[in-house]
């Protein structure tokens, strides 16, 4: 997607960050930049203390040691796509609806959202191509559709940095890849910071500008080109794995297996 | 008025406006309710605030304050840390059998006799006075209007509360306004529509109107139309057939959960479900012909008309002696009297009842006929004494306020 050298200065730092829940400690001593400009992956397995980070980076979680810090001076503007299934599909709202929530925390909390704030919100989900289904209930959407909706939400208030949630988990390869395809122009577009925590190395292999590799308790990150190759993360997943190129797409390929 | 005539307005006219009331504004509450997932919360909140009440008979102390303080230390402790590794769930069961058994123990203890039990617990609907549907009103009113105004923030925070947090806004302190809320509308409400009623409509129209699976706006303004019907065919329903007022309002909230999956089928068939169960209510009537100036239609000129004088004097803490004077005018035999008259007070506690008239065949009207004088007890800070005149005492069934019949509020000491 870039080069991977971003002059700018990060968008968030952490620093010697232990994080945890109650006293328990999932993570320690973790250095970690979020550039300002690109893709961040975070990777890791089941357990390894993906979500655990992302919190942090979006201010849920205090660190309990270390620190963060805003090398810009002041907070970015957060955009969050959270896993589908957090969302109460009970509620009665329509994809417009959802998508008008990112508003709320940037403009009076009580009174009407104006004609410009609806206009702002049709068109991010016409940025999503779901224009059409601006009225339709959000739980009568399907899986991918709902991930674009939330997508749409994250990103209706221009935010300056977007952090996702496993934003392909459940999705079939091809809504997988056209969210993916979305999520990237429209970062690329707008010069966003995006962070991503996800399980999907072929993702990541092709679009990831930085990567985070996230397991026994702490986090290894640096540009893609010098993470995503066969040695790093061969040693990473304890079993010989490849990057091979198919029609121009990276792929990773696990070796070892029976 | 003519146009109530004939109407429970007629009969129970704070009544009827009470649940009128409740109907329209609990439900635009309860919606918060159902979709924060909290619905076990409300009936908690309920028991606690009548524990609360039960607290301030038994130490003589203000109730609604007292209901409140119980209210804000049950959402601190069951929605907070206090509640330890237990779920939300689980939590609100153990303060739902605690409150409970509170308010029982509260009312053992206190001086208060078996109805006021009754009226704390399921609430006193029937004999609501004015002052009672003022304050009903206005903290509905209040409760709804809060939802209304914050319902962006809270709608967000219901949806996605990792995603409210996230972007900033603080969902802890939105979930205690909505809980804030239901404490107050519920403490203030409690005394005249009583729990189980209260939680009824709280929950039971917003159900019905998710059934019918509209937007947001359209299941707000669903749920207080259910609500209204709901009031309105238990109100209807109690009058007509006899039945106990408060269960009937119940029942009939109960009954959109049906009639509202029936819509789904086919309106036409919810329309025939509702029509059905209507034709239902004259069958629930008691077997017996209603007692003499119950539920007759009256002529539009009476041909009596009964007037009590009531005036109060202090009588120790906490109690008045009541004087009472009864008129009875234009007693012409046309239409029988009641064969007993009871009078039913409240001055800012459950009602009390005195029997004014053993057997009103003894009566002559245009004369200064009956007088008395008995203790009640009257509620911290009350400042008027409010009555209506009953054909029986408050546990016969076939009992019901007597129409023409006028008390004015008597001032307290």
């Amino acid at each position: 997607m870039s080069d991977g050298r971003h002059a700018a200065a990060p968008r968030l730092r952490l620093l010697d960050v232990a994080c945890g829940y109650d006293r328990r400690v999932v993570l320690r001593g973790v250095r970690l930049d979020v550039p300002a400009r690109g893709v961040l992956a975070l990777v890791g397995p089941n357990g390894s203390g993906k979500t655990t980070l992302l919190r942090v980076l979006l201010g849920l979680l205090p660190p309990i040691e270390g620190r963060v810090e805003l090398p810009a001076g002041r907070a970015p503007r957060l955009g969050y796509v959270p896993q589908t299934d957090v969302s109460e599909v009970l509620i009665p709202v329509s994809a417009l609806e959802v998508v008008l929530m990112g508003l709320v925390p940037v403009r009076p909390l009580l009174g009407r959202l104006s004609a410009h704030d609806r206009e702002a919100g049709r068109a991010a989900l016409q940025a999503m191509g779901l224009g059409e289904l601006a009225g339709r209930p959000f739980r009568d959407l399907s899986g991918g559709q709902r991930q674009r909706v939330l997508l749409a939400r994250g990103l209706v208030a221009d935010p300056e940095l977007l952090l996702l949630d496993e934003p392909v988990r459940g999705l079939d390869v091809g809504s997988s890849a056209a969210l993916v395809a979305t999520l990237v122009r429209l970062a690329r577009e707008r010069g966003m910071s995006v962070v991503v925590a996800t399980h999907s190395l072929d993702l990541v292999a092709n679009h990831a500008d930085h990567v985070a590799l996230v397991d026994g308790g702490t986090v290894r990150s640096g540009p893609a080109t010098e993470i995503m190759t066969d040695a790093v993360l061969s040693e990473f997943h304890g079993r010989p794995m490849r990057v091979a190129v198919v029609d121009g797409q990276r792929v990773v390929v696990a070796g070892g297996l029976p | 008025m003519s146009w109530l005539h004939g109407t429970p307005f007629e009969l129970i006219p704070w009544a009827g406006a009470a649940a009128l009331l409740a109907g329209v504004l609990l439900p635009l509450l309860g919606a918060w309710i159902v979709l924060q997932r909290v619905v076990f919360l409300g009936v908690t909140l309920a028991q606690v605030a009548a524990a609360g009440v039960a607290l301030g008979l038994l130490l003589h102390l203000p109730a609604l304050p007292l209901g409140l303080v119980l209210c804000a230390l049950a959402i601190a402790a069951l929605t907070g840390r206090a509640r330890g590794a237990m779920s939300g769930d689980a939590a609100l069961g153990a303060g739902f059998c605690l409150a409970s058994a509170l308010a029982l123990l509260f009312i053992s203890r206190s001086p208060a006799d078996l109805d006021q039990v009754s009226h704390v617990l399921h609430g006193n609907l029937l004999y609501a006075l004015q002052a009672d549907v003022t304050l009903l009103g206005a903290a509905l009113l209040t409760g709804a209007g809060v939802t209304l105004a914050c319902h962006r923030p809270l709608l967000f925070c219901a949806f996605d509360p990792e995603t409210a947090a996230a972007l900033g806004l603080r969902v802890r302190r939105w979930q205690l306004l909505l809980f804030g809320v239901l404490a107050v509308v519920l403490t203030l409400g409690m005394k005249t529509t009583g729990s189980l009623l209260t939680f009824a409509l709280l929950l039971l129209p917003p159900l019905a109107a998710l059934q019918l699976r509209r937007g947001m706006a359209a299941t707000l303004a669903l749920s207080s139309l259910l609500g209204l019907l709901a009031a309105a065919g238990g109100l209807l329903a109690a009058v007509r057939a006899d039945l106990h007022l408060e269960s009937s309002i119940v029942v009939a909230a109960c009954l959109l959960l049906p009639v509202a999956r029936a819509w789904r089928v086919a309106p036409l068939l919810a329309l025939a479900l509702a029509g059905g169960l209507a034709a239902l209510v004259p069958l629930l009537a008691p077997a017996q012909p209603a007692a003499p100036g119950q539920r007759h239609e009256h002529p539009a000129s009476e041909p009596w008309h009964l007037d009590v004088h009531l005036s109060a004097q202090p009588a120790g803490a906490g109690r008045v002696r009541l004087r009472w004077s009864l008129d009875v005018h234009a007693l012409t035999g046309a239409e029988p009297l009641p064969r007993e008259l009871w009078l039913v007070v409240s001055a800012g506690g459950p009602p009390q009842e005195l029997r004014l008239v053993a057997d009103t065949a003894t009566l002559h009207a245009g004369e200064h006929l009956v007088e008395g004088q008995a203790e009640v007890a009257v509620a911290a800070g009350a400042r008027v004494l409010g009555g209506q005149v009953w054909s029986g005492p408050l546990d016969d069934l076939a009992a019901a306020p007597v129409p023409h019949a006028t008390v004015p509020d008597c001032p307290l000491p």
